[in-house]
Formats: structure tokens, C-alpha cells, sequence
């Protein structure tokens, strides 16, 4: 009896060790600001017209090291009295080039070097003219083949 | 001094040339009305007797001062008939309010005056004049009743009040003065004629708007954020929730339009007397007219508005609207579709359904 229980024990211990052992895999991940183009501070609220500069800002850049990476982003608003959401949606795709001080290989990108050298990505985007006043849903997705896909979003205002 | 002073120096000679009457009030902050409450008007103020060149002074911040060419006492004897009033209302944090009328009935007792024959009122850079007023509280709150017109321009000295029950080419506006001659109508609306209809007297409202001219460059410098809102039937201000309420049918001239409305139209603006950040709403039978060079023929129609104008773009929304402009028409199909207006006359619609009639392309001769 006290056998038997010594065993279990000890298989329990080894199944743990082993589970703590395993490598976890790593992902993409970050966070999204979302800056006026103009002053470069970072806005809640923004006019129709006007530029914005969105930076996404990864935590394993390295990852995406030489991966053709795609970053779609949508705006979205519903108009008052509406049922049916207004967006607008962009998609820019891409080869990482990074530096190796960043973590990736030498530069053999032949595709917008977008990635190169820094911890972030920065769009410019220009809300258009036809977009809804009131609260909008900003989302910006970036993934790469076999890297995976993550996606951020930032409610915003939009104005006349 | 006290009213047994001034009626001892009076003597049983009721008439004076000259008569300035101190309202004591307590000093605890209280408003002018509460301090005549508290403090009886009698025995001074007796039935028949006429002050000229009366006066009554605040002794807080929040109350009112007034003066009158003349005042002839009521009865009752709260009760006075004031010709040339002037009267200047100070409420926290706020700009002080004047009004200036030629004929009145001020209520001693409980501040409510009812202004006849004419008045101007004044906050900030917004300008009132009309034919009657009444104002019951000191809460920069009143209804005009009759022709009634606002201006926003740049803040200027009250003028004398027109009398408005005649014909006048007397103007308190302090907007670039142009002559009806000098004014081109666009053909066939001519926008210019209705609100002449409405302001019956076109030398009232064409002096605050040049009608050719670039687009934003069309103002002078004074009146470049301004709007003329007109209204035969009154209206009522709240200057407190910077609220307007027009009786139908109105007219609004605007920095970018000419609207005409059948029913009444109700506008209120963020910093209304600065930069105006204007939303306005409608129920009736409403169309406006771009000014934008090159656009004369640009219109918009509902049957129910809401409009949001900002300095440089407009939007018109509800209805659901109708959007003409050289030959074409485009009927939006839900309530919630707008079109907006920008600088120079370039419009732009929602998206949604849009109905159109007429051809979009121009074929040559």
C-alpha cells in the first residue's frame, strides 16, 4: 500500500515537471496608439479629414523577421437612426525587414521595408469625408503565416 | 439713502427733474427681485407719479440696473411705465445682458418686464431686436413676441431701438453695411426674396450678408462667424442653455446658407456667442440655399432637419432630404442619410440609397 502510493506520487511529480518543462510558444502581441497626424499627441476624437497615425507597437517583433505580414485596419461607426455600421478599411501588406540588432537576419526584403529597424508599425490614415459623426471602433489586425494574427482596437469620436 | 429720504427732499412735489432711487437690498447675496420683495416699494412709489431720468442701482453683482428716460408709476405701484429703458443684468460667469427698449412695463416687485414699441437686447456678440419682450426672470431668459431678429456678429454698443412697429431703415447690426442694389440673386430661387418676405424690410438683413464673393471670404472681418436668424412670430431665448426657439416661419442666414423654414426651427450652439459650433432642427417645410460661389443652384429640402454646422462644413440631415444642384436631384432614402457641405460648394453624401432624378453628365451642344 505505502508502495503504491509512493509511485503515484512520484508519477504526479514527473507529469508536472514535465508540463512546466515544455516550451511555450511565442505570438504576436502589442498595443495600438492612435496619434493625430498634425501634432503627433495621441487623440480620442478626430475630425472627419484629418489624418491619423496609428502605431502599432509589437512585443516579439522578431517573429515577423522576413514573413510577409498583412495589417488590415477598419473604422467603424453607426449613424444615429441607423441600424447598419459606415467603415472604412485599408490593407497594406508587407515583407519584414528587420535589423539584427532587432532580432532578425540581414535585409533581404524586396517589399516595402515597413518593419524595418523599429519596435513599431505606423500608419497614416485619413478619415474621409463621408464618415459618420458620433463614436467609431478602430481595429488593426497584423498577421503573418505561421506567426498568427492579433488584432487591437481603440474607440474613438469622430466630428465635423 | 432710503425712499424716506428722497421723499423728504421731494417735499409733496411729486414731478422732478432728476430722481436716482437706491434699492437697499440685504447683503446676503440675494437677488434684486428677492430685495424688492423684502424691501415694500411704498410710500414713495404712489400711483401717477412720473420720475424722469430714474434710476435704480444693484447692490449685488446678480441684480438688475436700470434707468428710464421716464418712469410713471402703476396701479398697483410696483408697477412702472418706463419710456427709454436701459437695462443691464449681470449673472455669474456670465456676460452682462442689455436691453434697451422705448416703451416698457417693469414689475418693481418681481422684475418682469414687458418691452413694447421696439427693443434691442445685447449678450456677447449676440444682438436681439424685435418688436415685444417678455422677460419674467433674471435668468437671461425671454420671449419675443412679433418680428424678431438675431444677430451674431462682433459685440457692439446698443444703438437706440428702432421702433419696429414702422417701417425703419434704422439697423443696430454692426454687419458690413451693402446695399439691396448691390446684392446678386441667383436665378430662379432667389433666396434673397424670401427672406425679404420674411424680414420685410431688405435693408434689415442685406447689410449683413455680401451675397457674392468667395466662399469664407464673403463676410468682413467682424462678422465672420455671423448668422441672422428671423422670425415674424417671435421666438424664445434661453441664453443660459444658449437655446433659440423660433415661431414658423423662419429665416436663418448663415456664413454658408439661406434656410427658410415653414415651421419652427430651434437652434443651440456650443459657445454661442464665440466660435459657433451651431446644431439647428426643424419640422416643417424647410429649404436652404449654399452661398458657395459657383453653386447657386446647390439646395437642400426636408420636410424635418437637423442640421449641425461646424465653420468650415455643414451637414443636413433627417427628413429624409433632398439635395438639388444643377438640374439633378438626389432623395436620400432613411431618415439618418446626410449630405455635407463644404468649403467652395463640394458636397458630399452618406452613404445609403440615393434616389436620383436628372442626368449627372453634361453633354456638350
Amino acid at each position: 500500500m505505502r508502495k503504491k502510493t509512493l509511485i503515484t506520487v512520484l508519477l504526479v511529480a514527473a507529469s508536472c515537471s514535465l508540463s512546466h518543462g515544455a516550451p511555450k510558444k511565442p505570438t504576436i502581441g502589442g498595443r495600438l496608439q492612435v496619434l493625430s497626424a498634425v501634432t503627433g499627441r495621441e487623440v480620442s476624437q478626430a475630425r472627419i479629414g484629418s489624418q491619423l497615425k496609428l502605431i502599432f507597437s509589437e512585443t516579439n517583433l522578431h517573429l515577423l523577421a522576413n514573413q510577409n505580414v498583412t495589417i488590415n485596419y477598419v473604422l467603424s461607426a453607426t449613424p444615429e437612426g441607423s441600424k447598419t455600421p459606415i467603415s472604412f478599411s485599408g490593407k497594406i501588406t508587407c515583407k519584414a525587414t528587420l535589423l539584427p540588432s532587432d532580432g532578425g537576419a540581414a535585409a533581404t526584403s524586396n517589399g516595402i521595408a515597413f518593419l524595418k529597424g523599429t519596435q513599431s508599425d505606423e500608419l497614416i490614415v485619413s478619415i474621409p469625408e463621408y464618415m459618420p459623426t458620433g463614436n467609431a471602433t478602430l481595429t488593426v489586425s497584423v498577421a503573418a503565416p505561421g506567426v498568427g494574427t492579433v488584432a487591437l482596437s481603440k474607440t474613438m469620436k469622430i466630428t465635423l | 439713502m432710503s425712499y424716506r429720504l428722497a421723499k423728504e427732499s421731494l417735499g409733496q412735489n411729486w414731478r422732478m427733474a432728476l430722481c436716482v432711487v437706491w434699492v437697499l437690498c440685504g447683503t446676503n447675496g440675494s437677488d434684486a427681485s428677492e430685495c424688492i420683495k423684502k424691501e415694500p416699494i411704498a410710500p414713495i412709489f404712489q400711483p401717477g407719479l412720473v420720475f424722469y431720468n430714474f434710476r435704480v442701482l444693484p447692490s449685488t453683482l446678480k441684480a438688475q440696473d436700470f434707468t428710464a428716460a421716464k418712469a410713471e408709476v402703476q396701479n398697483p405701484p410696483n408697477l412702472l411705465r418706463i419710456t427709454d429703458l436701459n437695462l443691464a443684468e449681470r449673472a455669474q460667469n456670465l456676460k452682462p445682458f442689455k436691453l434697451r427698449a422705448n416703451k416698457a412695463v417693469y414689475d418693481l416687485e418681481s422684475g418682469v418686464i414687458q418691452a413694447s414699441d421696439g427693443f434691442l437686447a445685447n449678450r456677447g456678440a449676440l444682438s436681439f431686436e424685435g418688436c415685444e419682450l417678455w422677460k419674467e426672470t433674471q435668468n437671461l431668459i425671454f420671449d419675443a413676441i412679433g418680428h424678431f431678429e438675431i444677430q451674431l456678429a462682433k459685440s457692439t454698443p446698443l444703438a437706440a431701438p428702432p421702433n419696429r412697429t414702422r417701417s425703419s431703415n434704422l439697423s443696430p447690426f454692426y454687419f458690413e453695411h451693402l446695399t439691396p442694389l448691390g446684392a446678386k440673386l441667383p436665378h430662379p430661387m432667389a433666396p434673397l426674396e424670401l427672406v425679404q418676405n420674411f424680414a420685410q424690410d431688405l435693408s434689415s438683413f442685406a447689410k449683413c450678408w455680401r451675397w457674392t464673393g468667395a466662399w469664407g471670404l464673403s463676410m468682413c472681418e467682424n462678422s465672420k462667424n455671423a448668422i441672422a436668424l428671423i422670425s415674424k412670430d417671435g421666438g424664445h431665448v434661453d441664453l443660459h442653455r444658449n437655446h433659440v426657439q423660433l415661431a414658423g416661419p423662419a429665416a436663418i442666414i448663415h456664413r454658408q446658407f439661406i434656410l427658410i423654414s415653414t415651421g419652427e426651427v430651434q437652434i443651440s450652439q456650443e459657445g454661442l456667442a464665440d466660435e459657433n459650433f451651431m446644431k439647428l432642427s426643424s419640422q416643417g417645410e424647410i429649404q436652404a440655399w449654399m452661398h458657395a460661389p459657383g453653386s447657386d443652384e446647390l439646395w437642400i429640402r426636408s420636410n424635418q432637419f437637423d442640421c449641425v454646422s461646424d465653420p468650415q462644413i455643414i451637414q443636413f440631415m433627417g427628413g429624409p432630404i433632398m439635395v438639388g444642384s444643377r438640374g439633378v436631384v438626389m432623395s436620400a432614402t432613411e431618415d439618418w442619410q446626410y449630405a455635407r457641405v463644404f468649403p467652395g460648394g463640394r458636397i458630399v453624401l452618406s452613404p445609403g440609397n440615393w434616389n436620383t432624378t436628372g442626368s449627372l453628365i453634361q453633354r456638350s451642344q
